[in-house]
């Protein structure tokens, strides 16, 4: 080895690293054939080779240390995958109790229609027509309101008026509206306004 | 874990990423583990290495492409135990001792001998022995492991001649590296023994 210098030491390590162009390598072969010094120093090489070969052979583990290790790693992901899924689900019914929270607290803070209005509110209900959305009441008190229910006979905002003939007037023409409306919906002409 | 993430194309068996990802730990994992025991020694686990670096590469698995692996969890080990020898406080770990190994050259070297190698590609700088492990254990070309390594080829090259010039001196109180493998040394004996 300590017969050629450092340019053929690298030559040949080069060489035997697979790392020359095929014209490099066949001037090395020559070289290799012809000078006994370099040929004797590749021969060294190859035997320290060797002997690393041997070293990085021992340094791989057994089967059944790798299997321990491909089992440990497997544990380890499906843990983390285990943690993320929790996560996830704590996130989720996290966000359903707000929800829910948010909806009783709504449900307590709704405002509130008075026991006088939702009781004439029926009355009206039951005298006109179930399926009519606009019902009059009056609250002889705070003045008149048209509570509003919707088809299914649940409580809608209430309009209030402060005059009976307006209170009557909207109703009224609430009424009339959904009539043509309803009338529409099941093929009929609707008229757009009573003035002609 | 989902098993919507799903990679291949239409002549590929499609797989999830997770299987490719176990698949592959199991396929490397025994080059893996000897990767890291070369580079990192004795001063850390080389399962804690492999596993470190796998579990960092599952964080983030959708980035890569699982189908060809093999490259991409060498770069994560290596990475990962450059990383483990730049921190500070490391214990050592009691390693395996390699039994005899059969050389490719026919001849048995010794559990000493290879011992031996291995403490002195233990005592080279950490550069230096991941490239040698890269070039000669892995067979990669110069370009991949200055990849892996974020150097420049001939960084790789100057890392990899150094590194077999300082073996070679930490191992010359032993003989030529031809004579410290049996069949070798009994070749060498019988030439001399011709001669005279």
């Amino acid at each position: 080895m300590n017969a050629i210098g450092e340019f053929d030491s690298e030559l040949l390590e080069d060489y035997l690293d697979d790392a020359l162009s095929p014209g490099q390598v066949e001037h090395v072969a020559r070289r290799l054939a012809e000078e006994p010094e370099l040929a004797m120093a590749m021969h060294e090489l190859r035997a320290a080779r060797v002997l690393r070969a041997a070293a990085w052979r021992s340094l791989e583990p057994s089967e059944a240390r790798a299997a321990a290790l491909a089992r440990r790693i497997a544990e380890v992901v499906w843990q983390d995958a285990w943690r993320r899924g929790a996560r996830r689900a704590l996130w989720a019914s996290g966000s359903i109790a707000a929800a829910a929270a948010v909806f009783v607290v709504g449900w307590f803070l709704r405002p509130t229609v008075s026991p006088e209005v939702r009781q004439l509110s029926h009355s009206v209900r039951a005298n006109v027509q179930p399926s009519k959305p606009a019902l009059l009441s009056v609250d002889p008190v705070a003045g008149y309101h048209v509570a509003l229910v919707d088809r299914n006979g649940k409580l809608m905002p209430v309009q209030k008026f402060s005059k009976a003939d307006d209170a009557r007037q909207f109703a009224r023409d609430l009424l009339q509206y959904e009539d043509r409306r309803r009338e529409a919906e099941q093929g009929g002409a609707m008229l757009v306004s009573d003035h002609f | 874990m989902s098993k919507d993430e799903t990679v291949g194309s239409p002549d590929i068996p499609v797989a999830t990423t997770v299987e490719l990802f176990d698949r592959a730990v199991r396929d490397h994992s025994r080059r893996l583990l000897a990767i890291a025991r070369a580079i990192a020694g004795n001063r850390a686990s080389p399962e804690d290495v492999v596993q470190q670096a796998l579990t960092n590469l599952y964080q983030h698995r959708d980035r890569y492409d699982w189908r060809e692996p093999g490259g991409l969890m060498r770069r994560s080990v290596v990475n990962e135990a450059l990383r483990v020898l730049r921190q500070p406080k490391m214990t050592a770990v009691s390693d395996e001792h390699p039994g005899q190994l059969i050389t490719p050259m026919g001849g048995m070297i010794d559990r000493e001998t290879v011992e031996r190698v291995r403490q002195a590609i233990d005592r080279l700088p950490e550069h230096f022995r991941a490239a040698l492990v890269l070039c000669e254990y892995e067979n990669m070309a110069y370009s991949q492991i200055a990849e892996v390594l974020g150097a420049s080829i001939p960084q790789v090259k100057t890392w990899l001649h150094r590194g077999r010039r300082q073996l070679a001196a930490m191992l010359e109180e032993f003989g030529p590296a031809r004579q410290m493998i049996p069949g070798n040394a009994r070749a060498d004996r019988a030439g001399e023994e011709k001669r005279h």
